[in-house]
C-alpha cells in the first residue's frame, strides 16, 4: 500500500486527537490478534480484508518510522488505535462521542 | 508503561502477519463508565450491533481451538478495573444490544472496604472520572459480579492489586498477583476463571517465571496489548 505525506499528516493528527481522550471514561476500539502458543491449530489462510488492514498497518509503521525515527512500543498502540477508530464502523468510532 | 519481549519492529512484523489472516478480535476498552457518558456509550454500542458477533466464552474456546470463525467479526466490550458503574450503567446497554461484557477484575479491589476504595484506587492506578457514589463504594461487589456472570457476561483476572509485570518482578509478588488473585476471584465469583491480563498488558515471553506461574495456576488465556494468547 502506498501512502503519502498527506495521508501521514492526517494519521498523525488522528494520533494526537485520540491520544488526548480521557481513557478512564472513554470506550477505545482496538484490535487484538489471536496467538496459539500451543501450536496445535493450523495457521489460518490470508483473508482479503485482513490483508488490506495488515498492508495499511505496515505502510503506516514504515512511513512514521521514516518520518520520526524508530518506532517505540507506544507507537504501535497508537497506530492500531487509529486504524480501529477508522475501520470498526462506516464512520470514525470516535465521532459517535461528539454528536 | 508497555513492555514487550521483542523489539517494536519485530512485534510490528508479527502483528502484520497475524492481522493478515483476518482473525483479529475487535475490542472496545472501557474503564469507568459514568452515567453522564451513558448516551455516548449507547450510541457506540448501538452502532456496533448488527456489524459484530458478541464473543462468548464458548465461542472463544471454539475459535482458539481451531474452530471456524463466525460470519461477522467478533467484538469484546472489555470492562477494566471492576468499577461499580460498569454494572449500573453500561451492562444494561450491552444487554440491550445483545453483547456480552468482559469484566477484568483486580480481585482485591472488591474486598477493600468501601471507606478505603478511593485511596486504594489512587494508589493502584485505578482511574475513574466523576465520583458518582459519594460516601459509598466505587467498586463492584461480589453479588453484582456473580449476577453479571450468571447473566452470561465474562470474568477475567486483572491481577490482584492492578499490577504491571516487569522482567524482574519478584517471585512473591508474582505469586500474590497471579495465584492468590485467581483464588480470590474464584472464591468471590463462585466459578472458575481461566483468563488473565496484567496492568499495561504485558504478553507472554516478558517474564518466564510469570509465564510458568500462569500455566501452573491454570490460566488458559492471556490478554495483552496486542494479542490474545492461548497458553494451554
Amino acid at each position: 500500500m502506498h501512502i503519502d505525506d498527506t495521508y501521514l499528516d492526517a494519521f498523525e493528527d488522528d494520533i494526537v486527537r485520540l491520544s488526548r481522550r480521557l481513557y478512564a471514561v472513554t470506550g477505545v476500539p482496538m484490535y487484538l490478534v489471536p496467538e496459539d502458543l500451543t501450536r496445535t491449530n493450523p495457521v489460518p489462510p490470508i483473508d482479503a480484508e485482513g490483508a488490506a488492514l495488515a498492508d495499511e498497518f505496515q505502510a503506516v509503521c514504515a512511513g512514521l518510522a521514516t518520518r520520526n525515527g524508530p518506532l517505540a512500543t507506544i507507537d504501535l498502540a497508537r497506530i492500531l488505535e487509529v486504524l480501529a477508530d477508522r475501520h470498526f464502523l462506516s464512520v470514525p468510532f470516535s465521532s459517535l462521542a461528539g454528536k | 508503561m508497555i513492555q514487550l519481549p521483542r523489539s517494536p519492529t519485530e512485534t510490528a512484523a508479527e502483528l502484520a502477519t497475524a492481522l493478515r489472516t483476518g482473525h483479529a478480535f475487535r475490542l472496545i476498552n472501557f474503564h469507568a463508565t459514568p452515567r453522564l457518558k451513558a448516551d455516548i456509550y449507547r450510541r457506540e454500542i448501538a452502532a456496533c450491533a448488527g456489524h459484530y458477533t458478541s464473543l462468548t466464552a464458548s465461542l472463544l474456546h471454539h475459535v482458539m481451538f481451531g474452530g471456524a470463525m463466525p460470519d461477522k467479526p467478533m467484538l469484546l466490550p472489555i470492562l477494566f478495573e471492576g468499577f461499580r458503574d460498569n454494572y449500573d450503567v453500561i451492562l444494561p446497554i450491552l444487554e440491550e444490544y445483545g453483547f456480552k461484557g468482559w469484566f477484568f477484575i483486580p480481585s482485591h479491589f472488591l474486598n477493600v472496604p468501601a471507606r478505603h476504595q478511593r485511596i486504594f484506587a489512587a494508589r493502584h492506578s485505578l482511574d475513574y472520572g466523576p465520583d458518582e457514589y459519594p460516601g459509598d463504594r466505587i467498586a463492584l461487589n461480589w453479588t453484582e459480579l456473580r449476577d453479571a456472570h450468571a447473566r452470561g457476561h465474562l470474568v477475567a483476572c486483572h491481577s490482584r492489586n492492578h499490577t504491571a509485570l516487569h522482567p524482574d518482578t519478584p517471585d512473591d509478588i508474582l505469586h500474590d498477583e497471579i495465584v492468590v488473585a485467581k483464588q480470590e476471584l474464584e472464591d468471590g465469583l463462585g466459578a472458575e476463571v481461566d483468563t488473565f491480563c496484567y496492568l499495561y498488558g504485558a504478553e507472554y515471553g516478558l517474564n518466564p517465571r510469570a509465564d510458568a506461574l500462569l500455566m501452573q495456576a491454570g490460566f488458559r488465556y492471556l490478554f495483552s496489548n496486542f494479542r490474545l494468547q492461548k497458553l494451554q
